[in-house]
């Protein structure tokens, strides 16, 4: 039987403060490795408060998994659960279940790896996160990773991200680091080849992102986000929309959180 | 222990099972549907439903609201792909039906004549929808009418779920009664709502949602009470169900049987914990008993 796991926190930091606070936090959970499997690019984990008044646990994606054992999740405080696990301390321990929900797939991945494949990650704020893992994934396959982030404008995770991609473009909307406007505006700026693309942030950011897509005829997988009461699929809170004449929506949390981009309507 | 429960004429191994909407295939995969006293189905209505919009879901201090709106595959799909999935456990089936109208509810009723399923639940008080639902389950001739005419429809023996969102659950519980409800199972989501101060919105979708979670509890338990006081048939007691205390609060106010619902959430093993809780509270009470 799958269970809540207990994890332990290994690190707890405040990465910047602009926009919101932004947390990168690394917890501990070999059970939670055991009973699920590896991880995959795009999945996420259920946190759990513990506190009464706050029955619901909260979805975070995870940036990256270390050894089996380790989950590091970047996440930005967003109300009064993510309030609270920034406050926790090294050794807390806290509720954990996953990994849960279908991550990304890597175009070809059932195929040899190809040199000249290019897949193009593009990020937009608190959405960056979940794609270094898939970062990660492509560049062990030996195949090229290009990353396109937007940001406010304090850009996060730009080391981790030149670790295992070919080139980091960054786009903020003041304008203080990189390219002034917004991820989709410099990936229009920038890609003039046939990629393979994956996204990750504010839905109007994907809205765009989707038709731009569309209209060149590049395939898109975004990972969506919706508020949720179980993350496991019981709920049916967390609906996304899709283009469908039978049941209209389908769950965030265990149809996805990854949709192609054509199947999701804005 | 034995905890076994009979509920108008179906026997469950014990009195624990899920309130409808909160639990799924996939929780099975966390809870170990054998030892449940029945599963109780989401809501299934005659053509498949879409629900309403997102957001859906608003946590409130202790307690949660929905406004899921029955979303569903329809009864075809139940039979085709869902039910031989509970078939697989050894547990009681209980089957929640929704419709717009009536002749809805009766057609789900009819068509789930011949299925392999233990019970239905005459979902009436569903606070999400616009049409049926708690429109029929806050008026007492509607819900006579409407149980009279599912429980003509239906073979199986007929649950009748109560809205909370009335001026006396008595009347209504009276009311299904009367329509013929075998049994009666109370309470449904209080109607409810949350505004985002940022945004100067509503936090939901559909601007008002079900309230569930223990922050119901004491409107749930008082309910049920007046209930099992007042009609002859049994209570499935629920609202606000976490642990074995809960479950005994509803027990000792005369539920036969209790639910199970926003605790799934909050842990997935909320059921099997209580179920193991129940028992041991069973063998704590009697043990040494004789000794004086």
């Amino acid at each position: 039987m799958k269970t809540v796991n207990e994890g332990i926190i290994l690190r707890n930091e405040l990465l910047t403060n602009n926009p919101a606070p932004i947390y990168d936090m690394y917890i501990l959970a070999p059970k939670m490795f055991e009973n699920a499997g590896p991880v995959r690019p795009g999945q996420f984990v259920m946190l759990y408060t513990g506190k009464g008044e706050m029955l619901l646990p909260r979805p975070i994606s995870i940036c990256e998994a270390f050894s089996d054992e380790t989950v590091r999740l970047v996440y930005q405080v967003a109300g009064q659960g993510t309030e609270y696990f920034s406050s926790l301390e090294e050794d807390a321990r806290i509720g954990i279940n996953g990994p849960l929900g279908n991550g990304f797939a890597v175009e070809g991945q059932d195929s040899p790896p190809a040199e000249n494949r290019v897949h193009f990650l593009i990020g937009g704020g608190i959405g960056v996160p979940p794609l270094l893992s898939l970062a990660k994934e492509i560049h062990l396959r030996g195949e090229k990773a290009v990353a396109v982030l937007g940001f406010r404008d304090e850009p996060i995770l730009i080391e981790d991200f030149k670790e295992y991609c070919d080139a980091v473009h960054i786009a903020t909307d003041s304008g203080k680091h990189g390219f002034r406007g917004n991820a989709v505006q410099l990936l229009n700026n920038i890609l003039n080849e046939q990629a393979y693309l994956y996204a990750c942030g504010p839905r109007p950011l994907l809205k765009s992102l989707c038709e731009w897509a569309d209209e060149r005829g590049l395939p898109l997988q975004i990972s969506m986000e919706e508020r949720m009461a179980c993350g496991i699929g019981a709920c049916v809170g967390c609906s996304v929309k899709i283009k469908s004449d039978y049941v209209a929506y389908k769950r965030v949390c265990a149809d996805g959180p990854v949709f192609f981009g054509n199947e999701v309507v804005f | 222990m034995n905890l076994r429960t009979n509920l108008a004429g179906v026997v469950l191994e014990n009195p624990v099972m899920n309130a409808s909407g909160t639990f799924s295939r996939e929780s099975a995969e966390y809870t170990d549907v054998n030892k449940m006293g029945a599963v109780v189905t989401k809501g299934v209505s005659l053509e498949p439903w879409s629900g309403n919009p997102p957001p859906r879901i608003a946590e409130t201090h202790g307690g949660m609201l929905n406004a899921v709106g029955l979303q569903n595959p329809g009864v075809e799909y139940f039979l085709r792909e869902e039910l031989p999935f509970w078939k697989k456990f050894h547990t009681k089936i209980i089957v929640n039906i929704v419709g717009k109208t009536p002749e809805e509810y009766m057609a789900v009723a009819e068509r789930l004549r011949d299925a392999d399923v233990d019970m239905l639940e005459l979902n009436i008080s569903c606070p999400n929808i616009k049409e049926g639902g708690i429109a029929i389950g806050t008026c007492a001739k509607q819900t006579e009418r409407v149980t009279s005419a599912v429980k003509n429809a239906a073979k199986q023996p007929l649950i009748v779920k109560l809205s909370p969102n009335v001026t006396d659950i008595v009347e209504i519980a009276k009311a299904a009664e009367a329509g013929g409800a075998d049994a009666l199972s109370l309470i449904n989501t209080l109607l409810g709502m949350r505004i985002d101060v940022k945004t100067r919105r509503p936090l939901l979708g559909n601007i008002f949602g079900g309230l569930s979670g223990p922050a119901i509890k004491p409107v749930a338990l008082r309910m049920v009470y007046q209930v099992c006081g007042a009609v002859k048939i049994p209570v499935i007691g629920m609202g606000g169900v976490s642990n074995a205390t809960d479950a005994l609060e509803f027990l000792m106010a005369g539920a036969s049987a209790v639910a199970v619902g926003s605790a799934n959430f909050t842990n997935p093993r909320a059921i099997d914990s209580i179920i193991k809780e129940l028992a041991a509270f069973c063998v704590d009470e009697v043990r040494g008993a004789a000794r004086i």
